[in-house]
């Protein structure tokens, strides 16, 4: 076989185009989902197959926005999110901190305890948290919401990792200048660690925006849907209403992308540092 | 002197690490010891209809449970969707991996497109998929098919599947791209020089380099399957005829839909006692077969 050299310049423009075009074959499901939900619902009847919207119309959008309460589902979501968020890298810290710098009797053991928990995945105990979420009679609350999930196993080894890169004399000398525990906490650890709590932040907020199971079961009044929630009811209304399904899936998926988008770098580190030691 | 060092012995130990770890310990045993525990009763007892304990049962309801075919159709479900996910998403990850293993000044751009599915929630990606599968949706307008693959027994579960290993390409994409990024790069320079083709380099170098990521991804996205759920209950509520509903919707469904927390709960031990098996077979490969630069 014989090989045609392309000048480099060329290759490389060729190369990337070649990639971005299996990009969008990736996310050809988004592409569609984003092209008729522009379409006017005549276009949608008539099965037409064309790529593109040949009228574009944000009727669906607008039909959305005026029926269902986007911004209250919206809202619910961002608060539950900013509870774990904020929950999660504080105590987090707080573990990682006193599992890195300090030694104390059951330290191994304490830590066991932690990375256990790990092995308990959410779904099976899912049903019984449920049980207790009811019993205490926190359904349809914030803090029934989030209770689960202030705190988990991975952010806190997330943050020992990243701890542990902080060389322990710089405690040492710290404390011998008569810098306190909790001192050196907040005025070192904390601000070196902006970047892993960064990390630890946007994987939290993907995870707690798309979650559907918990909120589901949570939740039975309409005023305390999360926006995941609240879509899904669009799609349990099957048949013609195809348009405002997409657009709500559309509506949905934004906040998410946006900041996967814009916090990427973070989130690749994070994902990478926690779970592989390879 | 013995007062003295009594008292710095005393000094050292002190209450601040435990008052530090002390909250994510409660919340720990408040929000997944305790619930496990709890499941652990629930699966062998009877309870009432808001899921309150009643009487111990001991096995009865794990032998009412096994004496059921439907029961052994979801654990095939769940099985034949792990397979289908895992080695699908490996496949197509590991391809897209191949492709942009190589930093370039504008790579962001496509890594960015390859990984974006894992922000996406699986409620929109069941919408999207919902039109694309449809009777009158997408994939049949295009083909010119008439199947309703959602509603029909032999190709429910693979639809769901499809949803989602879309659902999973990101994150696998993102694991494969960092083992593959950090095989030395003398070691493809040499093997360059030794005229080994680009094909040769991936299977010969990268994979066997990478082993600990690839493994780390099958078993992550068989994980994440036992645990899939928005896709199912909004493509297919499980059906037709239970033929695409796997262990986790199962404990939805006995627990929502039929009240039996009983039996929810039996369900989730069961779920455990299968990921709990597969994390140790996890754990054994690991040790055993991965190759460590």
């Amino acid at each position: 076989m014989r090989t045609v050299y392309l000048p480099r310049p060329l290759a490389n423009t060729l190369e990337a185009f070649v990639k971005i075009c299996i990009g969008f074959c990736v996310l050809f499901p988004l592409f569609i989902c984003l092209s008729y939900s522009l379409r006017p619902d005549t276009e949608l009847m008539n099965r037409c197959k064309s790529l593109l919207p040949e009228t574009w119309t944000w009727q669906h959008y607008r039909w959305v926005f005026k029926y269902v309460p986007v911004l209250l589902y919206l809202k619910n979501s961002l608060v539950c999110c900013c509870i774990v968020i904020c929950s999660q890298v504080l105590l987090a810290s707080f573990s990682a901190y006193a599992f890195s710098f300090f030694d104390m009797p059951f330290k191994k053991f304490l830590f066991a305890v932690i990375i256990t928990t790990m092995l308990i995945p959410g779904d099976v105990t899912i049903i019984s948290n449920f049980l207790n979420i009811q019993s205490l009679g926190l359904r349809n609350t914030y803090a029934g919401m989030t209770l689960p999930f202030l705190i988990s196993g991975i952010a806190i080894l997330l943050m020992r990792q990243f701890y542990l890169t902080i060389p322990r004399e710089l405690k040492e000398a710290a404390t011998i200048d008569g810098c306190k525990d909790m001192q050196f906490f907040w005025r070192v650890a904390v601000p070196l660690s902006v970047p892993s709590i960064i990390s630890l932040a946007i994987y939290q907020f993907i995870g707690i925006y798309n979650q559907y199971f918990w909120p589901l079961l949570v939740n039975t009044k309409d005023s305390m849907y999360t926006i995941q929630i609240g879509m899904s009811m669009l799609v349990g209304h099957e048949s013609d209403e195809v348009g405002r399904i997409l657009a709500g899936a559309i509506i949905c998926i934004i906040p998410s992308t946006l900041i996967f988008i814009v916090g990427q770098r973070y989130l690749v580190e994070g994902m990478t540092t926690g779970s592989i030691k390879g | 002197m013995v007062h003295q060092l009594h008292a710095t012995n005393r000094r050292k130990v002190k209450a601040l690490p435990y008052l530090l770890v002390a909250p994510s310990i409660i919340l720990f045993v408040a929000f997944s010891y305790y619930p496990f525990l709890k499941n652990i009763l629930l699966a062998f007892s009877l309870t009432n209809k808001r899921g309150e304990f009643v009487r111990w049962v001991g096995l009865m309801n794990f032998k009412r449970l096994f004496a059921k075919a439907t029961f052994w159709l979801v654990v095939r479900n769940t099985f034949t969707f792990a397979f289908i996910v895992a080695t699908a998403t490996l496949l197509i990850a590991m391809i897209l991996s191949l492709f942009s293993y190589r930093q370039k000044s504008g790579s962001i751009i496509y890594q960015t497109m390859f990984s974006m599915p894992m922000s996406i929630a699986s409620v929109p990606a069941s919408a999207m998929f919902l039109f694309m599968l449809k009777r009158d949706g997408f994939v049949n307008r295009i083909f010119g098919t008439n199947i309703a693959w959602l509603q029909n027994v032999s190709t429910a579960l693979p639809s769901v599947a499809i949803a989602t290993v879309w659902l999973s390409i990101g994150s696998s994409f993102i694991f494969l791209l960092v083992g593959f990024r950090n095989v030395p790069q003398e070691l493809l320079e040499s093997a360059t020089i030794d005229g080994a083709g680009p094909w040769m380099k991936a299977f010969k170098i990268m994979v066997p380099l990478a082993s600990p990521q690839i493994f780390f991804v099958i078993f992550l996205n068989i994980n994440n399957s036992f645990k899939a759920f928005g896709q199912i209950k909004l493509l297919t509520g499980g059906g037709p005829a239970k033929a695409s509903e796997t262990l986790v919707y199962s404990i939805y469904n006995e627990a929502l839909q039929n009240g039996r927390f009983e039996t929810a709960c039996a369900n989730a031990l069961i779920l455990f006692l299968i990921i709990f098996i597969f994390t140790r077979i996890q754990f054994a490969v690991e040790k055993k077969v991965v190759f460590y630069t």
